[in-house]
C-alpha cells in the first residue's frame, strides 16, 4: 500500500469509512446498479 | 447511501470547520473516495460530486455565499451539482451557449446544461454562463442557482452505461432568475473558477478510479485462488500470476500519483495542475485495464452479471471521460511540460 501521511485521527476516520464501505455499502452495490437508483441518491 | 454518508459525517470532510465541515486534508478526502469506490463507484461519486459542486463557492464565493450554502452541503442535507458541460460544448467549454443577462438586481439565464451529475437532485447548482458572449473565456461567469429558482427546470434523465445509482440529468434555464448576489466572484471570472475547481477535484476522480481498480483486483485475486481447473487453483498458473502482478503494480502506481497530488494541494503548492491531470488520466486508464483483466481472469463468470467485475468495468469507463476527457488531460500535461521547458 502506498505511503500516505495522515494524522492518527484521519487514519481512524478512513478506517471507519472502510468498515462502512465493506459492511454497509458493498452489499447494496449490485442492487444500486441493477435498479438504477439508490434510496436518497 | 446519501443518508449514510450524511450520518457518518463523510460529506463534511471537504468543508472547512468554520462552515460546519471536518476540514479534512485533500489526502483524506481522496482516500475516502477510494475506499467507497472500492465497494461501489456510485457511492464514491457522491462525495466527489459534493466537493465538485461546492468547490467554486469554496474558492471564490463571498462570505455570505459560504455561510448560506456550505453548512447544509457539509451536513449532507443539500446536494451540489456542477453545471459546465453543454450539448455542444464538452471539452471546449468556451463554446458554451448558455447566457446570463443582468436586469436590475437579477441575472436572467437562458440555455441548458447536459450530463450533470446530481442534476435535478441538487439544491445547489454552480452554473457557468456567458455574460459577455464576445469575450471568449473571459466572458464566462459563475452563478449559484438553487433548484427552486423561477425558470429552472430539469430535462432528460440520462440512461447510462455505469454509475447507475447516480442521477445524471439535463438542466434547463428558461428566463431563470438568479439574484445578483449569487454571482460567484466577478463577471468574467467563471472560466478561471471552473479550471481552478477541476484542478482540485480531478484527483477525486483519480481516487474513484483507483478504488474501482482495487476492487477488481481484490475480486480477481480471490477468484483465482478458489477457481480450480486441471486439478489446481488457477492462481497457481504463472499466466494468471503475471496478470495479477501487473494489475497490482498499475493500481499502486496510480494510487501514488493520486496521493502525491493530494499532498501537493495540502502543502499549498500552486503548480499542481499537471500532476492533477496525470493522476486522473493514469488512474482512469488503469481502471479500464484492470477491470478488463479481472473479467478475463474470471472468464465466463466475469462476463455475467452474477459477479461484479462487469459492473466495475462499466463504472470505470466514465472516469476516462468526466471532469475532462483523458485526451484533454494529455493536452494539459503536454502544454505545461513544454511551457516549463521553455521558461
Amino acid at each position: 500500500m502506498a505511503v500516505s501521511h495522515l494524522s492518527p485521527e484521519e487514519e481512524e476516520l478512513i478506517a471507519a469509512i472502510r468498515e462502512i464501505a465493506t459492511g454497509r455499502v458493498a452489499p447494496r452495490a449490485a442492487e444500486i446498479d441493477r435498479t438504477g437508483n439508490s434510496p436518497g441518491i | 447511501m446519501k443518508e449514510l454518508l450524511a450520518q457518518q459525517d463523510i460529506y463534511a470532510m471537504p468543508f472547512p470547520v468554520e462552515y460546519g465541515g471536518l476540514g479534512s486534508t485533500k489526502l483524506a478526502v481522496v482516500r475516502a473516495i477510494e475506499e467507497l469506490s472500492r465497494c461501489c463507484a456510485t457511492t464514491g461519486l457522491l462525495l466527489a460530486v459534493q466537493q465538485l459542486g461546492a468547490m467554486p463557492i469554496l474558492l471564490a464565493g463571498s462570505e455570505e455565499q459560504k455561510r448560506k450554502y456550505l453548512p447544509p452541503l457539509a451536513r449532507g442535507e443539500w446536494l451540489a451539482a456542477f453545471g459546465l458541460t453543454e450539448a455542444g460544448s464538452g471539452s471546449d467549454a468556451a463554446a458554451m451557449r448558455t447566457v446570463a443577462v443582468r436586469k436590475g438586481d437579477r441575472y436572467i439565464l437562458n440555455g441548458s446544461k447536459r450530463f450533470i451529475t446530481n442534476g435535478g437532485l441538487a439544491q445547489v447548482n454552480t452554473v457557468f454562463a456567458l455574460t459577455d458572449p464576445q469575450a471568449g473565456t473571459h466572458g464566462i461567469s459563475a452563478f449559484i442557482v438553487e433548484r427552486d429558482f423561477p425558470g429552472f427546470a430539469v430535462g432528460r434523465i440520462e440512461d447510462k452505461m455505469g454509475i447507475k445509482g447516480s442521477q445524471t440529468a439535463e438542466l434547463i434555464f428558461n428566463d431563470c432568475e438568479v439574484p445578483v448576489e449569487n454571482l460567484i466572484g466577478r463577471e468574467g471570472d467563471g472560466f478561471r473558477i471552473a479550471m481552478r475547481t477541476l484542478d482540485r477535484t480531478r484527483p477525486g476522480i483519480g481516487a474513484q478510479a483507483v478504488g474501482i481498480a482495487q476492487g477488481a483486483l481484490d475480486l480477481a485475486v480471490s477468484y483465482s485462488k478458489q477457481r480450480v481447473q486441471f486439478g489446481r487453483p488457477i492462481a497457481e498458473n504463472q499466466g494468471i500470476q503475471f496478470m495479477l502482478a501487473d494489475m497490482a503494480t498499475k493500481v499502486e502506481a496510480a494510487r501514488l500519483l493520486v496521493y502525491n497530488v493530494a499532498e501537493m494541494i495540502d502543502r499549498g503548492e500552486e503548480r499542481f495542475t499537471m500532476y492533477s491531470s496525470m493522476a486522473k488520466m493514469f488512474a482512469s486508464d488503469i481502471a479500464m485495464q484492470v477491470t478488463s483483466d479481472a473479467i478475463q481472469i474470471l472468464g465466463g463468470y466475469g462476463y455475467m452479471k452474477e459477479y461484479p467485475a462487469e459492473r466495475m468495468l462499466r463504472d470505470a469507463k466514465i472516469t476516462q471521460i468526466y471532469e475532462g476527457t483523458n485526451q484533454i488531460q494529455r493536452l494539459v500535461i503536454a502544454r505545461e511540460l513544454l511551457a516549463r521547458a521553455s521558461a
